[in-house]
């Protein structure tokens, strides 16, 4: 598939901002199958200087300095991915035994399975964590099979509910109250692998809603999304969504990849100001494009 | 000559037994290195030792040299304490000790650089991944920074003691931002005072240099293509723990000490906000811990950083000295790696070995630490984390256990280490000569493709029984490091590094921060002042008229007792609904119009935020001047300490005595600034601070004390009065005889251009200060501090006094008292111009939500304004 993502977010301050500083995650590249056609950041106002670096995960960062005095600052990112590559499935990798695809049954030859198996500032491993996922992770089950069994149990155990927490909630409240949004759901598969010995990272991207039947696609409706990437070794990963229960497949669009969600916020900053308020607005928008790629159609949808 | 007895200060020397002293052999003899010291020591006596300790201590307060350790009140400087005995190091111990040091800081440059480049030691398990990703200060947005030289690791410390058997061992390695340079420094300036001919008599290698090494290396550090790179030292601000040694370090290598709010980022470059301006950074000395640098890319938390610092890092238009990543050298189980390391990356042996150390996240070295809890110090694996290190040999059943559940809950996040007690050395103690286990922290800079190191180092005593913790937190006594030469006799300096290019200091550096503080370290300091002289106009008013309730006397002391509340804006004070009972019995508010800090408007408020500033102007001002400030503080504390136990005579002569002792400090601090500043642009702000406060102070002095009418001997005495107050009555007299009159008075303290005291006199002094402050202006142009300097000129000079003195039919001088508001506004108005004209404007810094947080709406997280000196009250 081909998606063209528009996302707009928008900050109002309640007295004027001075200056703000701002690192953005929104830059997809070709990882997970996808190849990323075209990528453009802007700001505004707009930035005074902006640079853009791979960061320590590989991740595509702009840093964005905006010195023009505002109470409104907008940053929009707009891209273009072809999603086509993306496996469906676990595939040959997964079908060893799980316990074959710990950190220790690795080495340290390859960090990131040693990287992706630590405690990170948000996700720490918990017995609690390894008790809940053990049931699913028996004898020489195969990683796919353990994975989605476990995908499948958090998604039918915890209960999507966007004012149960915060960005800040420890795991293990999440894991008292069985609820939360999709960033939850994702530290939570991502911790109980980690407690397991499996390596894990969470993925921030987006995600091609469908309307109801009969009804118009509603733009600028979608939103930001987070799933799991389970680590097959060599540097591959296979994408689970235990939001949706299911493999993210083509429909998924990875921008992101990192320990949790600390590590990926699309956006985080500084800003200097006298404002007492400030209210933020976000809106995504994922256009699916007819499958010959042709020139650019109409990004604005 | 009489012969002074004297008790030998080595009666009672007993070495340790089992561990190593530095005075006296296993045998019981005394150290050949050692024996010219002792018979001098012999010849001093313990009472003469004694009374240089005592000078000791007092020549490092005046230097107001202190270590902030860490405490709940809110200005914990303590004096820093140097024993009075130096720790010799003899030159073979010496040779060794550096080799081991250089080899360790070139081996931990390796490891630096291949952490953040292609981490093969993690790869190839030779360092456990899991030791170095799990500890934070492995900084993940550093990777791949690399700054300009060979050597990643650029000052590097090492903590080293004596073992039993005599061999020295690390006990520890600092790499993030080694301190204790200038306090070494400082204790050879000491110390070499207070002992000058023992100092002479021994040869000692010189400390110095080490400054010009680390001045080299930071200049090597660079980035390419910058010719001549403007350098700075960042601070955590005078409330950091080791505020005296970043102040002292600027002052020695001659860079600006900044806070992490005077740097900004502008077009992919760090700089430093000046007066009216913008100078790019090249190079930073850092005394701010890592994770605080940036809150854009570290800990957004954090208001002592420089937003998108490490971005700028990463472009390469900056060096951050030590690099941002290189606390993860500090890490407790890599200290036990080191043997392995040495031999594998540089194929040879350690030189100085560390202490034995078990990483508790491998089974062996875990079962090892569990079975040998009890014996072990048992460290946390980074020293970033808030647990501390824990000696098990002190710790009660009950903490043990808590130790091993600790440790079996998250093994990998602990390091036991044997517990090793450092080799003794003589402390001077209250009985004489006493042995105290010492530790020595050495120190080495990047030179090339190797290392420097510092001749000397700062050695620091345990106080208390061999087994108390050492470290400058735990109160601990510090001790010059002498390190002999190898050829007595020989003054030669074994090397000497040539500066790379000439110094030149930069023109404009002065940051905003420094102009603000000095500006308004100009108006307390004449704010302070002022206020002693109308208090001891005030008082010398009740010592005349003492046994007398009526008549002019009492009458004009009442006026001027109202205008001290008015002018200082103490209310109610004498002029509140307790008016009466004050005025009846002044001597409780004037005290505490003197002594407490607390209260805006006394002496003690406006003295103690001229040491605040003073605090932060460390390195801009000179050591007398922290010598005077101290010295008026502390006295203002005592008295404030000392009134319970006194009746009320007691503390009025108190009290005159330090006003008395405060009016002199004062005087001498103008008299320094005078005499001893540099008419720079830091000079040119004081200086106009100053006038500000005085013009404002002479002029509402006079308005509220002449401002209505009272019978003739009332007004003669307050005639008199005022002009004592404003310094100006000798000229008066001289000059009017006995006639002094209201009009004359405004003509001498408002008109009088000759008259150092009077208003117009402080208008003219401002305006050469106003024309000097910015000359990077187009001539010509205006701005709204020198519009308003126009504009009272011009008020002044259309002054009529005899109009201003004129009554009108209710008493009152309205002229008088229009033409003190007038101005009053207009010199605040001015003051704040300059503010907004030169200073930087701090706004708070706030994180920015993320979307996330869409569903959960909420205010920016608030996080405490940049420190201010408040504003006049």
């Amino acid at each position: 598939m081909i998606y063209d993502v528009m996302h707009t977010t928008r900050y109002d301050y309640s007295a004027p901002v001075v200056s703000s500083f701002a690192e953005v995650r929104q830059l997809p590249t070709d990882v997970d199958g996808q190849v990323c056609v075209h990528r453009t950041i802007t700001t505004d106002p707009a930035p005074e200087h902006q640079r853009e670096h791979r960061d320590y995960f590989g991740n595509l960062t702009a840093v964005m300095v905006i010195r023009e005095e505002h109470t409104r600052l907008v940053v929009t990112s707009r891209s273009r991915i072809d999603t086509g590559g993306r496996p469906t499935d676990f595939g040959l990798d997964g079908r060893r035994p799980w316990w074959s695809y710990t950190a220790a049954a690795v080495g340290t030859d390859d960090l990131s399975a040693v990287e992706f198996t630590l405690d990170s500032s948000l996700v720490a491993r918990s017995e609690q964590l390894a008790e809940y996922a053990r049931p699913s992770f028996t004898g020489d089950t195969s990683l796919a099979d353990a994975v989605m069994a476990l995908s499948g149990r958090i998604h039918a155990d915890f209960q999507f509910d966007a004012a149960a927490t915060q960005v800040d909630t420890p795991l293990a409240d999440v894991m008292e109250m069985r609820k939360g949004v999709c960033q939850d759901f994702a530290h939570v598969l991502v911790g109980s692998l980690r407690s397991l010995g499996l390596p894990a990272s969470y993925v921030s991207g987006y995600l091609e809603t469908v309307p109801p039947p009969g009804r118009q696609r509603l733009v600028g409706a979608d939103r930001s999304h987070a799933w799991v990437g389970v680590y097959l070794g060599n540097g591959r990963w296979i994408g689970v969504d235990p939001t949706n229960d299911q493999i993210a497949g083509p429909r998924y669009i990875t921008v992101a990849r990192g320990r949790d969600y600390a590590d990926v916020p699309p956006l985080k900053g500084v800003v200097f100001t006298d404002a007492e308020e400030s209210r933020l607005t976000v809106s995504v928008d994922v256009e699916a494009q007819p499958a010959a790629p042709g020139p650019a159609g109409n990004v604005d949808g | 000559m009489p012969v002074i007895p004297t008790v030998d200060p080595m009666a009672c020397y007993e070495p340790l037994a089992g561990s190593h002293d530095e005075l006296i052999r296993s045998d019981g003899g005394i150290r050949d290195h050692w024996s010219g010291l002792v018979t001098a020591y012999r010849t001093l006596g313990t009472a003469e030792l004694t009374r240089r300790r005592d000078e000791i201590q007092l020549l490092l307060e005046q230097d107001g040299v202190t270590y902030n350790a860490a405490s709940e009140q809110q200005r914990p400087n303590r004096a820093w304490s140097l024993d009075p005995v130096p720790f010799i190091v003899p030159n073979d111990d010496w040779v060794g000790i550096e080799r081991g040091m250089i080899q360790r800081a070139e081996l931990l440059d390796l490891v630096l650089k291949d952490l953040y480049g292609e981490r093969r030691l993690l790869r190839s398990g030779l360092v456990p991944p899991e030791i170095i990703l799990s500890d934070p200060q492995f900084v993940r947005s550093c990777d791949g920074i690399r700054i300009h030289g060979e050597k990643q690791l650029v000052v590097f410390g090492t903590d080293l003691a004596r073992a039993g058997d005599g061999r020295w061992v690390v006990l520890g390695q600092r790499s993030q931002a080694p301190s204790g340079v200038a306090y070494a420094i400082e204790n050879r300036r000491v110390l070499s005072r207070v002992f000058p001919q023992l100092f002479r008599a021994t040869e000692v290698q010189r400390l110095t240099p080490f400054i010009q090494a680390l001045r080299s290396a930071l200049l090597a550090s660079a980035p390419v293509g910058v010719d001549d790179p403007s350098i700075v030292i960042l601070s955590p601000g005078s409330l950091s723990e080791t505020a005296f040694e970043h102040a002292s370090l600027a002052a020695q290598l001659g860079y600006p000490l900044v806070q992490g709010s005077d740097l900004t980022v502008r077009h992919g470059q760090v700089g430093l906000r000046t007066v009216g301006d913008w100078v790019p950074v090249h190079v930073i000395l850092r005394r701010v811990d890592a994770s605080f640098c940036d809150p854009l890319d570290l800990r957004s938390d954090s208001t002592l950083g420089v937003p998108g610092l490490v971005d700028v890092c990463r472009a390469g238009n900056v060096s951050v000295v030590n690099t941002l990543g290189s606390g993860v050298l500090e890490n407790a189980a890599l200290a036990g790696l080191m043997g392995t390391l040495s031999k594998h990356l540089l194929g040879s042996d350690l030189i100085l070995d560390s202490v034995p150390s078990w990483w508790c996240g491998h089974p062996t070295g875990r079962s090892h630490v569990l079975a040998n809890l009890g014996s072990l110090v048992v460290r946390p694996l980074s020293r970033s984390t808030l647990q501390h290190s824990i000696d098990t040999t002190r710790a009660t059943v009950a903490e043990l256990e808590h130790v091993r559940r600790l440790i079996v809950a998250r093994p990998n996040q602990w390091v036991g280490q044997e517990r090793l007690t450092p080799g003794s050395a003589p402390v001077l103690t209250s009985r004489g000569m006493e042995p105290r286990a010492t530790v020595l922290r050495t120190f080495a800079v990047a030179h090339g493709d190797s290392y420097i190191a510092m001749t000397g180092g700062l050695a620091r005593a345990s106080t208390g029984d061999r087994g108390s913790a050492i470290s400058s937190q735990a109160g601990a006594d510090s001790k010059d490091a002498w390190v002999l030469s190898a050829e007595p006799a020989s003054h030669v300096e074994f090397w000497q590094v040539a500066p790379d290019r000439p110094v030149v200091a930069p023109t404009n550096t002065l940051s905003a921060r420094a102009a603000e503080h000095l500006f308004w370290l100009g108006r307390y300091a004449e704010r302070a002042e002022a206020t002693v002289r109308l208090i001891r106009t005030i008082n010398a008013r009740r010592d005349e008229f003492e046994n007398t309730s009526r008549g002019p006397g009492p009458a004009s002391l009442t006026v001027l007792l109202e205008a001290l509340t008015r002018i200082t804006g103490t209310y109610p004070g004498f002029v509140g609904d307790d008016a009466s009972s004050l005025l009846a019995d002044p001597a409780d508010e004037l005290f505490s119009l003197v002594v407490d800090e607390r209260r805006p408007g006394s002496v003690a408020h406006a003295v103690h935020h001229m040491f605040e500033a003073i605090d932060v102007l460390r390195d801009q001002l000179s050591v007398d001047t922290w010598l005077v400030v101290g010295s008026l503080v502390g006295g203002l504390e005592r008295l404030a300490h000392s009134t319970d136990d006194q009746d009320g005579s007691d503390r009025y002569e108190a009290t005159a005595a330090v006003l008395d002792a405060l009016l002199h400090g004062l005087l001498s601090m103008s008299g320094l600034a005078n005499e001893s500043m540099v008419r720079d642009h830091g000079w040119q702000f004081m200086e106009a601070g100053r006038r500000i406060e005085r013009a404002l102070h002479v002029t509402v002095l006079v308005g509220s004390v002449l401002g209505s009418e009272h019978s003739a001997p009332v007004e003669s005495l307050l005639v008199e009065s005022v002009l004592i107050a404003g310094e100006s009555i000798i000229t008066s007299r001289r000059r009017y005889r006995s006639g002094a009159v209201a009009s004359t008075t405004i003509d001498l303290l408002f008109g009088e251009s000759g008259n150092p005291r009077s208003l117009r006199f402080q208008i003219d002094r401002l305006a050469e200060c106003l024309a000097l402050l910015r000359t990077d202006r187009p001539l010509g142009s205006t701005t709204p501090a020198l519009q308003l300097l126009a504009e009272v000129l011009q008020a002044v000079d259309g002054m009529d006094s005899a109009q201003l003195a004129d009554l009108d039919d209710t008493g009152y001088r309205p002229g008088l008292d229009r033409f003190v508001s007038i101005m009053r506004s207009k010199l605040s108005m001015m003051s704040d111009a300059i503010g907004a004209d030169s200073f930087t404007r701090w706004r708070p810094q706030h994180a920015m939500p993320g979307p996330f947080d869409i569903a959960r709406p909420q205010g920016p997280p608030l996080i405490d304004p940049h420190y201010r000196l408040e504003a006049p009250t």
